[in-house]
């Protein structure tokens, strides 16, 4: 399996994909604790974070339908969730579009505000993860603060699922070629997975004699901090900014 | 399990991000301790094995699927420190690179998968098991499986109590929890049936990793087996009827609505509503789906029953729709060929 049918955009060149990781990380958190902060009936308030991560999706040249296509896969909780809210509460309540207005239950507003803050946060952790490759990712979190031993887990474990996956395609091969178009036992699916727990064992001491080999002695090279640019620093800016905004206009408007 | 922003409002989610950065500072602390600075790399590719083992889903119920956690495995393998950082590396790999669960929510998702799971797997399997080398089969299947039903349900069992605080949904607590851990109790027998077999698998393969059984027969011991699925079908069935005890009822919640719509002046329709119900309490033999005097016993029956035809209908189905169904991520595992190989 080639690496990049897992984070197949990070890799392409924009303004987005150059800013830094660290920016990006903290925007995304910012955007999304301002959205996730509304109040729990608010709706039209809710729209306008929607504009800046789907404005800098569109600029970043990732297909737009690999977006709604993750959307899709991602939404299920969501929708099941945000559904029960109309089925407890029942109260009608009035709400307006101009010069429109209707009543309709209680749990439809409440509802409805679940599934746009799970738009928002997933357009921004969308962004964030298809313009942003892991590797500096995992940089990002440890000059953030998280301990250095867990940031090495994610760029190792990050390193070594391509090949467990290949193992794994491989084993499920095998399989198939000798025991043609019969559905897999539970007892020997079992043991397949433990044959392949201990080969990814084995795997691991060798990886770490060869690492222990060239001089491994258990700390993290990749981190090393670029330096921020100025437009790292601005996008930074205008996200606290815009999310600021949007926030305070909100309980400006409610009094 | 994934929890989503959404549900979660901010003092939830920061007390939890709290939480996972204290609970993953002491791991990481004592991980360091027992485990050799330089056997990192080992965490990494056993975290890479779980993670990929994860990819692979089966379905629970329709539009819900469950996939093997591992928590138990690696707390058995490596204990729970390491076992808890390397489940926290994949439960962050997940939500950067799937999207599972949210950025904010991250704190949440850490707690009660990557914390919560290895931790109480540890503690129910060294419990049973006694820490020997030399444990019985019986003994040795109800530890796997015990652990891995209670660490899978004790992880299922926070959402909806973190959901709850945050009151962001409006389903009450008792129905949300009713239908988590009824779930997540399917998901978690199927775990345990799974993490017993790779470890008595494991057992023979590597027995320096894995405490040594006493016989060599091979499979479930079969009695074991049957009291094990039996005792999940009952905690299914008695989770679901708990959660079928909250949902109100669609000709109630009819009434509730118009009682509500009319202005206080139109008596009429309230005693109409008044009448309904009190007919309906004649002719019901068993009002809300309980024996009059039966009290919880006969709702946990049909719970019971209920949650039996639900899942017989839900694996046919899933039986039925398996066949040709696209996989959800570019990235399963395996069933695609390698492409052939380039020129090296």
């Amino acid at each position: 399996m080639h690496h990049a049918s897992i984070d197949r955009y990070a890799s392409l060149e924009s303004p987005v994909h150059r800013l830094d990781a660290r920016a990006k990380l903290v925007a995304v958190l910012v955007c999304t604790a301002a959205a996730v902060s509304e109040p729990r009936h608010e709706v039209a308030g809710l729209l306008p974070y929607l504009v800046p991560p789907a404005a800098l999706i569109l600029a970043s040249g990732v297909p737009v339908s690999f977006i709604l296509k993750r959307l899709l896969v991602i939404s299920p909780f969501a929708l099941s969730v945000a559904a029960l809210n109309p089925i407890f509460e029942t109260w009608p309540v009035r709400v307006g579009l101009g010069p429109w207005e209707t009543t309709v239950r209680a749990g439809w507003v409440t509802g409805g505000s679940i599934l746009l803050k799970f738009l928002v946060s997933a357009l921004a952790l969308l962004l964030l993860a298809t313009t942003t490759r892991l590797s500096r990712l995992a940089g990002a979190m440890s000059s953030l603060g998280v301990p250095r031993a867990l940031a090495m887990q994610v760029a190792l474990l990050y390193r070594f699922v391509f090949l467990v996956v290949d193992e794994f395609g491989r084993a499920h091969r095998a399989a198939s070629a000798r025991a043609v178009g019969s559905k897999g036992l539970a007892p020997a699916a079992a043991a397949a997975l433990a044959g392949l727990f201990a080969r990814a064992l084995r795997r691991a001491e060798r990886v770490t004699q060869a690492m222990t080999a060239r001089g491994f002695d258990g700390s993290f090279a990749g981190a090393s901090a670029a330096r921020l640019r100025a437009a790292d620093v601005l996008f930074v800016a205008a996200a606290l900014a815009l999310s600021a905004g949007l926030r305070l206009r909100g309980l400006w408007l409610e009094g | 399990m994934h929890m989503g922003n959404e549900l979660l409002t901010l003092p939830v989610a920061g007390a939890l991000f709290a939480g996972a950065a204290g609970g993953l500072g002491y791991a990481s602390a004592k991980a360091r301790k027992g485990l050799d600075e330089k056997k990192v790399p080992l965490l990494g590719v056993l975290g890479a094995f779980v993670f990929a083992a994860q990819m692979v889903n089966f379905p629970v119920l329709p539009g819900t699927s469950g996939h093997f956690v591992g928590a138990t495995l690696l707390a058995v393998v490596l204990g729970p420190h390491a076992a808890a950082l390397g489940m926290a590396a994949i439960v962050i790999v997940q939500c950067l690179v799937f999207q599972d669960g949210g950025l904010l929510a991250l704190g949440a998702n850490l707690v009660n998968m990557a914390l919560v799971g290895p931790y109480v797997a540890h503690a129910i399997f060294s419990a049973i098991s006694g820490g020997g080398r030399d444990v019985s089969r019986a003994r040795f299947y109800a530890a796997s499986f015990l652990a891995a039903l209670g660490s899978v349900l004790a992880g299922a069992i926070l959402v909806p109590i973190e959901v709850s605080v945050s009151g962001v949904s409006a389903a009450p607590f008792l129905f949300f929890l009713g239908v988590m851990a009824g779930v997540h109790a399917v998901i978690g027998a199927a775990e345990g049936a799974i993490t017993f077999a790779v470890l008595a698998a494991l057992a023979r393969l590597r027995p320096d990793l894995v405490p040594v059984l006493r016989d060599e027969r091979r499979g479930a011991p079969l009695g074991a087996a049957l009291a094990s699925v039996l005792a999940a079908a009952a905690l299914v069935g008695g989770f679901l009827s708990l959660a079928a005890s909250e949902l109100p009822d669609g000709l109630d919640s009819t009434l509730e609505r118009l009682e509500v719509l009319k202005p206080a002046g139109e008596e009429p329709a309230r005693s109409a509503a008044d009448a309904a119900e009190r007919i309906g309490e004649k002719i019901a033999i068993f009002p809300d789906y309980s024996r009059p005097g039966g009290g919880w016993y006969w709702t946990t029956v049909s719970g019971i029953l209920g949650a039996a035809l639900v899942l017989g209908v839900a694996s046919a189905a899933a039986r039925a729709l398996r066949t040709g169904r696209p996989r959800a991520d570019a990235a399963s595992a395996g069933g695609r060929p390698d492409p052939p190989p380039g020129p090296a």
